[in-house]
Protein backbone atom coordinates (compact mmCIF):
# COMPACT_ATOMS: atom_id res chain seq x y z
CA UNK A 1 0.00 0.00 0.00
CA UNK A 2 1.49 3.32 -0.96
CA UNK A 3 0.33 6.90 -0.76
CA UNK A 4 -2.66 7.40 -3.06
CA UNK A 5 -3.82 10.56 -4.82
CA UNK A 6 -7.28 11.96 -4.02
CA UNK A 7 -9.29 14.93 -5.21
CA UNK A 8 -11.23 17.13 -2.81
CA UNK A 9 -14.97 16.77 -3.49
CA UNK A 10 -16.32 19.04 -0.74
CA UNK A 11 -15.00 20.83 2.27
CA UNK A 12 -17.83 21.99 4.51
CA UNK A 13 -16.75 24.45 7.17
CA UNK A 14 -18.48 25.35 10.40
CA UNK A 15 -16.57 27.58 12.82
CA UNK A 16 -13.11 26.08 13.28
CA UNK A 17 -14.33 22.67 12.05
CA UNK A 18 -14.49 21.26 8.54
CA UNK A 19 -15.73 18.05 6.99
CA UNK A 20 -13.40 17.15 4.17
CA UNK A 21 -14.57 14.65 1.57
CA UNK A 22 -12.16 13.32 -1.02
CA UNK A 23 -12.53 10.96 -3.97
CA UNK A 24 -10.18 8.31 -5.31
CA UNK A 25 -9.33 4.67 -4.79
CA UNK A 26 -10.63 3.69 -1.33
CA UNK A 27 -9.80 0.46 0.46
CA UNK A 28 -12.46 -0.74 2.92
CA UNK A 29 -11.71 0.37 6.46
CA UNK A 30 -13.00 -0.15 9.99
CA UNK A 31 -14.13 2.43 12.55
CA UNK A 32 -11.16 3.70 14.56
CA UNK A 33 -8.71 3.51 11.67
CA UNK A 34 -7.08 6.59 10.21
CA UNK A 35 -5.29 8.00 7.19
CA UNK A 36 -2.13 10.10 6.96
CA UNK A 37 -3.31 13.04 4.84
CA UNK A 38 -1.32 15.76 3.16
CA UNK A 39 -2.04 18.49 0.62
CA UNK A 40 0.05 19.32 -2.39
CA UNK A 41 1.98 22.13 -0.66
CA UNK A 42 5.68 21.33 -1.05
CA UNK A 43 8.07 20.63 1.81
CA UNK A 44 6.47 22.80 4.50
CA UNK A 45 4.72 21.59 6.54
CA UNK A 46 6.52 18.38 5.82
CA UNK A 47 4.62 15.60 7.53
CA UNK A 48 1.16 14.30 6.67
CA UNK A 49 -1.55 14.65 9.34
CA UNK A 50 -3.24 11.69 10.99
CA UNK A 51 -7.03 11.99 10.51
CA UNK A 52 -9.53 9.44 11.77
CA UNK A 53 -12.05 8.23 9.29
CA UNK A 54 -15.50 9.80 9.63
CA UNK A 55 -16.97 7.84 6.78
CA UNK A 56 -16.06 5.87 3.70
CA UNK A 57 -17.70 4.44 0.61
CA UNK A 58 -15.24 2.16 -1.15
CA UNK A 59 -17.72 1.48 -3.98
CA UNK A 60 -18.17 5.17 -4.71
CA UNK A 61 -14.50 5.88 -3.94
CA UNK A 62 -15.08 8.50 -1.24
CA UNK A 63 -13.58 9.15 2.16
CA UNK A 64 -14.46 11.79 4.70
CA UNK A 65 -12.75 13.31 7.69
CA UNK A 66 -13.71 15.93 10.23
CA UNK A 67 -11.00 18.14 11.60
CA UNK A 68 -10.49 21.25 13.66
CA UNK A 69 -7.97 23.98 12.92
CA UNK A 70 -5.19 23.74 15.50
CA UNK A 71 -2.00 24.56 13.62
CA UNK A 72 -0.50 25.13 10.20
CA UNK A 73 -1.18 21.68 8.75
CA UNK A 74 -4.82 21.66 9.80
CA UNK A 75 -5.30 25.27 8.57
CA UNK A 76 -4.07 24.24 5.14
CA UNK A 77 -6.42 21.26 5.12
CA UNK A 78 -9.26 23.56 6.26
CA UNK A 79 -8.60 25.85 3.29
CA UNK A 80 -8.75 23.08 0.66
CA UNK A 81 -11.34 23.65 -2.08
CA UNK A 82 -13.11 21.17 -4.36
CA UNK A 83 -10.73 20.05 -7.09
CA UNK A 84 -7.60 20.42 -4.95
CA UNK A 85 -5.31 17.40 -4.76
CA UNK A 86 -4.35 15.60 -1.58
CA UNK A 87 -2.43 12.41 -0.92
CA UNK A 88 -3.32 9.90 1.75
CA UNK A 89 -1.89 6.68 3.14
CA UNK A 90 -4.31 4.27 4.73
CA UNK A 91 -6.40 2.85 6.21
CA UNK A 92 -3.95 2.51 9.10
CA UNK A 93 -4.06 1.35 12.71
CA UNK A 94 -6.06 -1.12 14.77
CA UNK A 95 -9.79 -0.41 14.74
CA UNK A 96 -12.37 -0.56 17.56
CA UNK A 97 -13.25 -4.19 18.28
CA UNK A 98 -16.89 -4.66 17.28
CA UNK A 99 -19.20 -5.85 20.07
CA UNK A 100 -20.53 -9.38 19.73
CA UNK A 101 -23.71 -9.88 17.69
CA UNK A 102 -27.03 -8.25 18.73
CA UNK A 103 -28.73 -9.52 21.84
CA UNK A 104 -26.11 -8.44 24.38
CA UNK A 105 -26.31 -5.35 26.58
CA UNK A 106 -26.04 -1.97 24.82
CA UNK A 107 -22.68 -0.25 24.42
CA UNK A 108 -21.84 3.41 24.99
CA UNK A 109 -19.90 5.64 22.64
CA UNK A 110 -18.34 8.59 24.43
CA UNK A 111 -16.95 11.40 22.31
CA UNK A 112 -15.44 14.77 23.10
CA UNK A 113 -14.44 17.41 20.57
CA UNK A 114 -12.64 16.09 17.49
CA UNK A 115 -12.78 12.65 19.10
CA UNK A 116 -16.35 12.39 17.80
CA UNK A 117 -15.74 11.46 14.10
CA UNK A 118 -14.44 7.87 14.52
CA UNK A 119 -17.33 7.18 16.88
CA UNK A 120 -19.81 8.41 14.28
CA UNK A 121 -18.29 5.91 11.86
CA UNK A 122 -18.69 3.24 14.58
CA UNK A 123 -22.29 4.30 15.29
CA UNK A 124 -23.10 3.88 11.60
CA UNK A 125 -21.75 0.29 11.71
CA UNK A 126 -23.59 -0.50 14.92
CA UNK A 127 -26.85 0.87 13.52
CA UNK A 128 -26.40 -1.23 10.37
CA UNK A 129 -25.89 -4.34 12.48
CA UNK A 130 -28.77 -3.42 14.83
CA UNK A 131 -26.52 -3.38 17.88
CA UNK A 132 -28.05 -1.04 20.49
CA UNK A 133 -25.87 1.87 21.63
CA UNK A 134 -26.00 5.18 23.44
CA UNK A 135 -24.00 8.07 22.00
CA UNK A 136 -22.75 10.50 24.65
CA UNK A 137 -21.14 13.65 23.40
CA UNK A 138 -19.42 16.30 25.50
CA UNK A 139 -18.35 19.72 24.27
CA UNK A 140 -17.33 23.09 25.63
CA UNK A 141 -20.25 24.96 24.05
CA UNK A 142 -23.12 24.18 21.67
CA UNK A 143 -20.94 25.37 18.77
CA UNK A 144 -18.51 22.56 19.53
CA UNK A 145 -21.12 19.79 19.32
CA UNK A 146 -20.44 17.83 16.15
CA UNK A 147 -22.55 15.85 13.69
CA UNK A 148 -25.62 15.87 15.95
CA UNK A 149 -28.06 15.66 12.99
CA UNK A 150 -26.07 12.86 11.33
CA UNK A 151 -26.20 10.87 14.54
CA UNK A 152 -29.92 11.50 15.00
CA UNK A 153 -30.51 10.32 11.42
CA UNK A 154 -29.08 6.92 12.40
CA UNK A 155 -31.99 6.48 14.80
CA UNK A 156 -30.20 7.18 18.08
CA UNK A 157 -29.93 10.90 18.87
CA UNK A 158 -26.83 11.72 20.90
CA UNK A 159 -27.09 12.64 24.55
CA UNK A 160 -25.15 15.90 24.75
CA UNK A 161 -23.47 17.79 27.55
CA UNK A 162 -21.79 21.19 27.37
CA UNK A 163 -19.49 22.78 29.89
CA UNK A 164 -21.34 26.11 29.69
CA UNK A 165 -24.83 24.61 29.52
CA UNK A 166 -25.54 26.18 26.11
CA UNK A 167 -26.97 22.85 24.88
CA UNK A 168 -27.90 19.60 26.59
CA UNK A 169 -27.10 19.08 30.25
CA UNK A 170 -24.55 21.40 31.81
CA UNK A 171 -21.41 19.57 32.86
CA UNK A 172 -19.15 16.82 31.65
CA UNK A 173 -19.96 13.79 29.54
CA UNK A 174 -18.89 11.53 32.41
CA UNK A 175 -22.19 12.31 34.22
CA UNK A 176 -24.46 10.55 31.69
CA UNK A 177 -21.82 7.81 31.38
CA UNK A 178 -22.14 7.09 35.12
CA UNK A 179 -25.90 6.70 34.68
CA UNK A 180 -25.46 4.41 31.66
CA UNK A 181 -22.91 2.27 33.49
CA UNK A 182 -25.31 1.79 36.38
CA UNK A 183 -28.06 0.77 33.94
CA UNK A 184 -25.71 -1.86 32.45
CA UNK A 185 -23.39 -1.68 29.45
CA UNK A 186 -21.51 -4.28 27.41
CA UNK A 187 -18.57 -2.03 26.57
CA UNK A 188 -17.56 1.61 26.30
CA UNK A 189 -15.90 3.16 23.25
CA UNK A 190 -14.30 6.56 23.70
CA UNK A 191 -12.31 9.15 21.83
CA UNK A 192 -11.53 12.69 22.91
CA UNK A 193 -9.27 14.78 25.15
CA UNK A 194 -6.88 12.92 27.43
CA UNK A 195 -8.65 14.06 30.62
CA UNK A 196 -11.93 12.64 29.37
CA UNK A 197 -10.34 9.35 28.31
CA UNK A 198 -8.61 8.95 31.64
CA UNK A 199 -11.89 9.54 33.48
CA UNK A 200 -13.72 7.07 31.23
CA UNK A 201 -11.04 4.42 31.77
CA UNK A 202 -11.27 4.93 35.54
CA UNK A 203 -15.07 4.64 35.58
CA UNK A 204 -15.05 1.48 33.48
CA UNK A 205 -12.16 -0.28 35.22
CA UNK A 206 -13.27 -3.58 36.72
CA UNK A 207 -16.83 -3.12 35.40
CA UNK A 208 -16.86 -3.17 31.59
CA UNK A 209 -14.22 -3.18 28.87
CA UNK A 210 -13.30 0.29 27.61
CA UNK A 211 -11.81 0.82 24.16
CA UNK A 212 -10.05 4.17 23.93
CA UNK A 213 -8.79 5.77 20.75
CA UNK A 214 -5.67 7.79 21.65
CA UNK A 215 -4.10 10.72 19.86
CA UNK A 216 -0.39 11.41 19.46
CA UNK A 217 1.93 13.43 17.30
CA UNK A 218 2.89 11.14 14.47
CA UNK A 219 5.78 11.05 12.06
CA UNK A 220 5.11 8.17 9.70
CA UNK A 221 1.74 6.72 10.78
CA UNK A 222 2.76 3.18 9.78
CA UNK A 223 4.98 1.99 12.58
CA UNK A 224 8.56 2.81 11.66
CA UNK A 225 9.51 6.13 13.28
CA UNK A 226 8.51 5.29 16.89
CA UNK A 227 7.52 8.93 17.37
CA UNK A 228 3.95 8.33 18.62
CA UNK A 229 4.49 5.89 21.49
CA UNK A 230 2.49 5.85 24.71
CA UNK A 231 3.21 3.91 27.92
CA UNK A 232 1.11 0.77 28.15
CA UNK A 233 0.95 -2.03 30.70
CA UNK A 234 1.44 -5.33 28.89
CA UNK A 235 1.69 -8.58 30.85
CA UNK A 236 2.58 -6.61 33.97
CA UNK A 237 5.43 -4.72 32.28
CA UNK A 238 5.46 -1.06 31.30
CA UNK A 239 6.21 -0.80 27.58
CA UNK A 240 6.00 1.89 24.94
CA UNK A 241 3.52 1.00 22.20
CA UNK A 242 2.88 2.85 18.95
CA UNK A 243 -0.40 4.72 18.68
CA UNK A 244 -0.23 4.18 14.89
CA UNK A 245 0.33 0.43 14.99
CA UNK A 246 -0.73 -1.23 18.26
CA UNK A 247 -3.33 1.58 18.52
CA UNK A 248 -4.88 4.01 18.09
CA UNK A 249 -7.45 1.92 19.99
CA UNK A 250 -6.17 0.60 23.31
CA UNK A 251 -7.81 -1.29 26.16
CA UNK A 252 -8.52 1.41 28.76
CA UNK A 253 -7.16 -0.74 31.61
CA UNK A 254 -3.79 -1.11 29.86
CA UNK A 255 -3.15 2.61 29.29
CA UNK A 256 -0.75 4.13 31.82
CA UNK A 257 -1.59 7.78 32.42
CA UNK A 258 1.76 9.41 33.18
CA UNK B 1 21.64 0.75 -23.55
CA UNK B 2 20.45 0.80 -19.95
CA UNK B 3 22.22 2.67 -17.19
CA UNK B 4 24.25 0.49 -14.81
CA UNK B 5 22.77 1.36 -11.43
CA UNK B 6 24.94 -0.92 -9.29
CA UNK B 7 27.46 0.66 -6.95
CA UNK B 8 30.28 -0.96 -5.02
CA UNK B 9 31.24 0.20 -1.53
CA UNK B 10 34.38 -1.73 -0.71
CA UNK B 11 33.32 -5.37 -0.70
CA UNK B 12 29.60 -4.52 -0.61
CA UNK B 13 27.80 -4.41 -3.93
CA UNK B 14 24.45 -2.63 -4.01
CA UNK B 15 22.03 -3.24 -6.88
CA UNK B 16 21.40 0.49 -6.95
CA UNK B 17 22.42 3.53 -4.91
CA UNK B 18 19.12 4.05 -3.03
CA UNK B 19 19.02 2.81 0.54
CA UNK B 20 16.66 3.29 3.48
CA UNK B 21 18.09 5.15 6.47
CA UNK B 22 18.40 3.68 9.92
CA UNK B 23 15.59 4.64 12.27
CA UNK B 24 13.15 5.28 9.44
CA UNK B 25 12.31 1.74 8.34
CA UNK B 26 12.19 -0.36 11.52
CA UNK B 27 13.80 -3.77 11.10
CA UNK B 28 13.20 -3.83 7.36
CA UNK B 29 10.09 -6.00 7.24
CA UNK B 30 8.12 -3.17 8.85
CA UNK B 31 8.22 -1.46 5.43
CA UNK B 32 6.83 -4.53 3.65
CA UNK B 33 3.19 -3.44 3.38
CA UNK B 34 4.32 -0.26 1.64
CA UNK B 35 7.55 -0.99 -0.19
CA UNK B 36 9.25 -3.88 -2.00
CA UNK B 37 12.63 -4.07 -0.27
CA UNK B 38 14.12 -6.03 -3.17
CA UNK B 39 13.87 -2.97 -5.40
CA UNK B 40 16.21 -1.03 -3.10
CA UNK B 41 19.98 -0.93 -3.05
CA UNK B 42 20.03 -1.54 0.68
CA UNK B 43 18.28 -1.11 4.00
CA UNK B 44 19.90 0.24 7.19
CA UNK B 45 18.06 -1.20 10.15
CA UNK B 46 17.00 0.51 13.39
CA UNK B 47 19.98 1.18 15.69
CA UNK B 48 20.64 -1.78 17.99
CA UNK B 49 22.41 -2.04 21.32
CA UNK B 50 23.31 -5.12 23.34
CA UNK B 51 20.80 -4.39 26.09
CA UNK B 52 18.08 -2.83 23.92
CA UNK B 53 16.34 0.33 25.03
CA UNK B 54 12.82 1.50 25.77
CA UNK B 55 13.69 4.88 24.28
CA UNK B 56 12.84 8.36 25.52
CA UNK B 57 9.70 9.58 27.20
CA UNK B 58 7.16 11.11 24.79
CA UNK B 59 6.67 13.58 23.18
CA UNK B 60 9.47 12.44 20.93
CA UNK B 61 8.93 14.38 17.72
CA UNK B 62 8.17 17.90 16.61
CA UNK B 63 7.77 19.29 13.12
CA UNK B 64 9.89 22.31 12.21
CA UNK B 65 10.12 24.41 9.07
CA UNK B 66 10.98 22.00 6.26
CA UNK B 67 11.98 19.29 8.68
CA UNK B 68 11.40 17.59 12.00
CA UNK B 69 13.09 17.05 15.33
CA UNK B 70 13.18 13.62 16.87
CA UNK B 71 14.43 12.24 20.13
CA UNK B 72 13.27 8.65 19.93
CA UNK B 73 16.22 7.63 22.10
CA UNK B 74 17.13 4.58 20.00
CA UNK B 75 14.25 2.42 21.25
CA UNK B 76 15.26 -1.08 20.15
CA UNK B 77 14.76 -4.74 21.00
CA UNK B 78 18.45 -5.46 21.59
CA UNK B 79 20.96 -7.47 19.57
CA UNK B 80 20.00 -10.96 20.78
CA UNK B 81 16.28 -10.55 20.16
CA UNK B 82 17.08 -9.02 16.75
CA UNK B 83 19.25 -12.01 15.84
CA UNK B 84 16.66 -14.50 17.07
CA UNK B 85 13.44 -12.89 15.85
CA UNK B 86 14.20 -10.57 12.95
CA UNK B 87 17.44 -11.57 11.22
CA UNK B 88 16.29 -15.03 10.00
CA UNK B 89 13.49 -13.35 8.03
CA UNK B 90 15.96 -11.01 6.35
CA UNK B 91 18.00 -13.86 4.85
CA UNK B 92 15.59 -14.44 1.98
CA UNK B 93 15.77 -10.95 0.48
CA UNK B 94 17.81 -9.77 -2.49
CA UNK B 95 18.80 -6.45 -0.96
CA UNK B 96 21.75 -5.49 1.24
CA UNK B 97 20.82 -5.19 4.92
CA UNK B 98 23.08 -3.06 7.08
CA UNK B 99 22.75 -3.31 10.87
CA UNK B 100 23.15 0.02 12.63
CA UNK B 101 24.50 -0.39 16.17
CA UNK B 102 25.61 1.66 19.16
CA UNK B 103 26.80 1.35 22.74
CA UNK B 104 27.36 3.50 25.80
CA UNK B 105 30.98 2.31 26.19
CA UNK B 106 33.65 1.10 23.77
CA UNK B 107 33.18 -2.44 25.14
CA UNK B 108 29.46 -2.33 24.39
CA UNK B 109 30.18 -1.18 20.84
CA UNK B 110 32.60 -4.10 20.44
CA UNK B 111 30.17 -6.64 21.86
CA UNK B 112 27.44 -5.50 19.48
CA UNK B 113 29.80 -5.56 16.49
CA UNK B 114 30.98 -9.05 17.41
CA UNK B 115 27.47 -10.46 17.82
CA UNK B 116 26.01 -8.84 14.70
CA UNK B 117 29.13 -9.78 12.70
CA UNK B 118 28.12 -13.45 12.82
CA UNK B 119 24.76 -12.88 11.12
CA UNK B 120 24.74 -13.98 7.44
CA UNK B 121 21.71 -11.79 6.60
CA UNK B 122 23.81 -8.66 7.12
CA UNK B 123 25.93 -7.20 4.32
CA UNK B 124 27.62 -4.66 6.60
CA UNK B 125 27.49 -3.00 10.00
CA UNK B 126 26.93 0.73 10.43
CA UNK B 127 28.42 2.09 13.63
CA UNK B 128 26.36 4.92 15.09
CA UNK B 129 28.67 7.35 16.85
CA UNK B 130 26.43 10.31 16.19
CA UNK B 131 23.06 9.90 17.88
CA UNK B 132 22.20 13.19 19.58
CA UNK B 133 19.50 11.64 21.78
CA UNK B 134 21.03 9.23 24.23
CA UNK B 135 22.57 10.16 27.53
CA UNK B 136 25.94 8.46 27.13
CA UNK B 137 27.62 7.14 24.04
CA UNK B 138 26.43 8.09 20.61
CA UNK B 139 27.46 11.58 19.71
CA UNK B 140 30.15 11.89 22.38
CA UNK B 141 32.17 9.31 20.47
CA UNK B 142 31.55 11.03 17.15
CA UNK B 143 32.72 14.59 17.59
CA UNK B 144 36.36 14.10 18.54
CA UNK B 145 38.78 12.42 16.07
CA UNK B 146 40.69 10.59 18.83
CA UNK B 147 37.58 8.90 20.21
CA UNK B 148 36.29 8.16 16.70
CA UNK B 149 39.60 6.39 16.06
CA UNK B 150 39.43 4.47 19.33
CA UNK B 151 35.88 3.13 18.96
CA UNK B 152 36.28 2.38 15.24
CA UNK B 153 39.55 0.51 15.86
CA UNK B 154 37.91 -1.52 18.62
CA UNK B 155 34.98 -2.54 16.44
CA UNK B 156 37.26 -3.19 13.48
CA UNK B 157 38.98 -5.81 15.57
CA UNK B 158 35.66 -7.32 16.67
CA UNK B 159 34.17 -8.19 13.28
CA UNK B 160 35.14 -9.20 9.76
CA UNK B 161 31.97 -7.64 8.31
CA UNK B 162 32.36 -4.43 6.34
CA UNK B 163 32.26 -1.63 8.92
CA UNK B 164 30.60 1.67 8.05
CA UNK B 165 30.83 4.63 10.41
CA UNK B 166 27.94 7.10 10.59
CA UNK B 167 29.36 10.55 11.28
CA UNK B 168 27.91 13.49 13.17
CA UNK B 169 27.51 16.90 11.54
CA UNK B 170 28.28 18.33 14.96
CA UNK B 171 32.06 17.82 14.87
CA UNK B 172 34.18 20.96 14.61
CA UNK B 173 36.11 19.31 11.76
CA UNK B 174 34.08 16.52 10.14
CA UNK B 175 36.90 15.75 7.68
CA UNK B 176 39.16 15.01 10.65
CA UNK B 177 36.64 12.59 12.19
CA UNK B 178 36.25 11.00 8.74
CA UNK B 179 40.01 10.50 8.43
CA UNK B 180 40.19 9.09 11.94
CA UNK B 181 37.52 6.51 11.06
CA UNK B 182 39.33 5.62 7.84
CA UNK B 183 42.68 5.30 9.62
CA UNK B 184 41.09 2.98 12.17
CA UNK B 185 39.89 0.64 9.43
CA UNK B 186 36.37 1.78 8.46
CA UNK B 187 35.20 0.48 5.07
CA UNK B 188 32.78 3.32 4.35
CA UNK B 189 31.39 6.47 5.95
CA UNK B 190 27.75 7.47 6.24
CA UNK B 191 27.35 11.26 6.24
CA UNK B 192 25.41 12.53 8.16
CA UNK B 193 23.34 11.81 11.22
CA UNK B 194 20.76 14.37 12.38
CA UNK B 195 21.87 17.76 13.71
CA UNK B 196 21.24 18.44 17.42
CA UNK B 197 18.45 21.02 17.54
CA UNK B 198 15.72 22.44 19.77
CA UNK B 199 12.21 23.91 19.65
CA UNK B 200 10.23 25.69 22.36
CA UNK B 201 6.48 26.21 22.80
CA UNK B 202 6.47 29.91 23.73
CA UNK B 203 2.88 29.97 25.06
CA UNK B 204 3.59 27.21 27.56
CA UNK B 205 7.31 28.03 27.92
CA UNK B 206 8.03 24.32 27.47
CA UNK B 207 10.32 22.32 25.23
CA UNK B 208 8.51 20.71 22.32
CA UNK B 209 10.05 17.33 23.00
CA UNK B 210 10.73 15.74 26.37
CA UNK B 211 14.45 15.27 25.68
CA UNK B 212 14.78 19.06 25.06
CA UNK B 213 17.32 18.34 22.29
CA UNK B 214 16.34 16.35 19.22
CA UNK B 215 17.93 15.56 15.91
CA UNK B 216 16.93 17.76 12.96
CA UNK B 217 16.18 15.82 9.78
CA UNK B 218 14.39 16.41 6.49
CA UNK B 219 14.85 18.94 3.68
CA UNK B 220 16.09 21.61 6.13
CA UNK B 221 19.17 19.49 6.84
CA UNK B 222 20.11 18.77 3.22
CA UNK B 223 22.47 21.65 2.35
CA UNK B 224 24.56 20.93 5.45
CA UNK B 225 24.71 17.26 4.54
CA UNK B 226 25.72 17.93 0.92
CA UNK B 227 28.55 20.19 2.11
CA UNK B 228 29.81 17.56 4.55
CA UNK B 229 29.63 14.76 1.96
CA UNK B 230 31.72 16.92 -0.37
CA UNK B 231 34.32 17.69 2.31
CA UNK B 232 34.52 14.10 3.53
CA UNK B 233 34.73 12.61 0.02
CA UNK B 234 37.68 14.93 -0.63
CA UNK B 235 39.36 13.94 2.62
CA UNK B 236 39.16 10.13 2.43
CA UNK B 237 39.60 7.33 -0.13
CA UNK B 238 36.91 5.00 1.26
CA UNK B 239 33.35 5.30 -0.11
CA UNK B 240 30.91 7.83 1.31
CA UNK B 241 27.15 7.26 1.69
CA UNK B 242 25.14 10.49 1.63
CA UNK B 243 22.16 11.10 3.89
CA UNK B 244 20.26 14.16 5.07
CA UNK B 245 16.99 15.36 3.57
CA UNK B 246 16.94 13.18 0.47
CA UNK B 247 13.36 13.24 -0.83
CA UNK B 248 13.71 13.48 -4.62
CA UNK B 249 16.03 12.30 -7.38
CA UNK B 250 17.47 15.81 -7.58
CA UNK B 251 18.37 15.63 -3.88
CA UNK B 252 20.04 12.25 -4.36
CA UNK B 253 21.94 13.53 -7.39
CA UNK B 254 23.33 16.44 -5.38
CA UNK B 255 24.84 13.95 -2.94
CA UNK B 256 26.20 11.72 -5.71
CA UNK B 257 27.74 14.68 -7.56
CA UNK B 258 29.28 15.83 -4.26
CA UNK B 259 30.97 12.44 -3.93
CA UNK B 260 28.50 9.95 -2.39
CA UNK B 261 28.37 6.47 -3.93
CA UNK B 262 24.95 5.79 -2.45
CA UNK B 263 22.26 7.71 -0.60
CA UNK B 264 19.96 6.91 2.29
CA UNK B 265 16.36 8.07 2.41
CA UNK B 266 14.93 8.71 5.86
CA UNK B 267 12.37 11.33 6.84
CA UNK B 268 10.95 11.43 3.28
CA UNK B 269 9.61 7.90 3.88
CA UNK B 270 7.21 9.39 6.43
CA UNK B 271 5.74 11.57 3.70
CA UNK B 272 5.66 8.80 1.09
CA UNK B 273 6.97 5.31 1.86
CA UNK B 274 7.35 4.63 -1.86
CA UNK B 275 9.45 7.70 -2.66
CA UNK B 276 12.59 5.54 -3.16
CA UNK B 277 11.06 4.25 -6.41
CA UNK B 278 10.77 7.75 -7.88
CA UNK B 279 14.23 8.68 -6.62
CA UNK B 280 15.77 5.66 -8.34
CA UNK B 281 13.87 6.24 -11.57
CA UNK B 282 14.97 9.89 -11.58
CA UNK B 283 18.64 8.96 -11.08
CA UNK B 284 18.43 6.51 -13.98
CA UNK B 285 16.75 9.10 -16.25
CA UNK B 286 19.37 11.69 -15.33
CA UNK B 287 22.27 9.36 -16.18
CA UNK B 288 20.67 8.50 -19.52
CA UNK B 289 19.94 12.16 -20.31
CA UNK B 290 23.46 13.32 -19.46
CA UNK B 291 25.28 10.39 -21.08
CA UNK B 292 26.58 8.72 -17.94
CA UNK B 293 26.70 4.94 -18.53
CA UNK B 294 26.55 4.15 -14.82
CA UNK B 295 25.87 5.68 -11.44
CA UNK B 296 29.51 4.97 -10.53
CA UNK B 297 30.65 7.21 -13.39
CA UNK B 298 28.62 10.08 -11.92
CA UNK B 299 30.07 9.98 -8.40
CA UNK B 300 31.88 13.21 -7.49
CA UNK B 301 31.30 14.72 -10.93
CA UNK B 302 30.34 18.22 -9.76
CA UNK B 303 32.43 20.69 -11.83
CA UNK B 304 35.00 21.39 -9.19
CA UNK B 305 37.09 24.33 -10.49
CA UNK B 306 38.92 26.28 -7.82
CA UNK B 307 39.30 24.77 -4.35
CA UNK B 308 36.92 25.82 -1.56
CA UNK B 309 38.10 28.84 0.40
CA UNK B 310 40.47 27.68 3.14
CA UNK B 311 38.19 28.82 5.94
CA UNK B 312 35.49 26.34 4.83
CA UNK B 313 37.68 23.29 4.49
Amino acid sequence: MGVRPYTVLHNERRGPYCTLTVGGEVEPSEPGQFYMVRGDWGADPLLPRPLSILGEDPAAGTLSFLLKVVGRGSSLLFELEPGHKVTALGPLGRPFPMPPAPGGPPVALVGGGVGVPPLVFLARRLAAERIPYAFLQGARTKDDLLLVEDLAALGTPPLCTTEDGSAGAKGLVTAPLAVALDAGLGAVYACGPEGMLKAVAGMCAGRVPSHLSLEARMGCGYGVCLGCVVPISRGGARVYERVCQEGPVFDGEAVLWE
Amino acid sequence: MGVDLAVTLGSVRLNNPVMLASGCCGYGMDMEPHLDLNRLGGVCLKGLSMAGSEGNKPPRIWETQGGMLNAIGLQNIGVSRFLAEKAPKLRTYGTAFVANFYGHTVDQYMEAARALGEEPALAALEMNISCPNIQEGGIQFGTDPASVYKVTKACRGATKKPLWVKLSPNAADVAATAKAAQDAGADALTCINTMPAMAIDVERREFRISNKVGGLSGPALKPIAVRIVYQVAKAVTIPVVGIGGVATAADALEFILAGAKAVQVGTALFVDPQCPYAILRGIEDYCARHGFPSVESLVGQVKDGAPMPKCHE
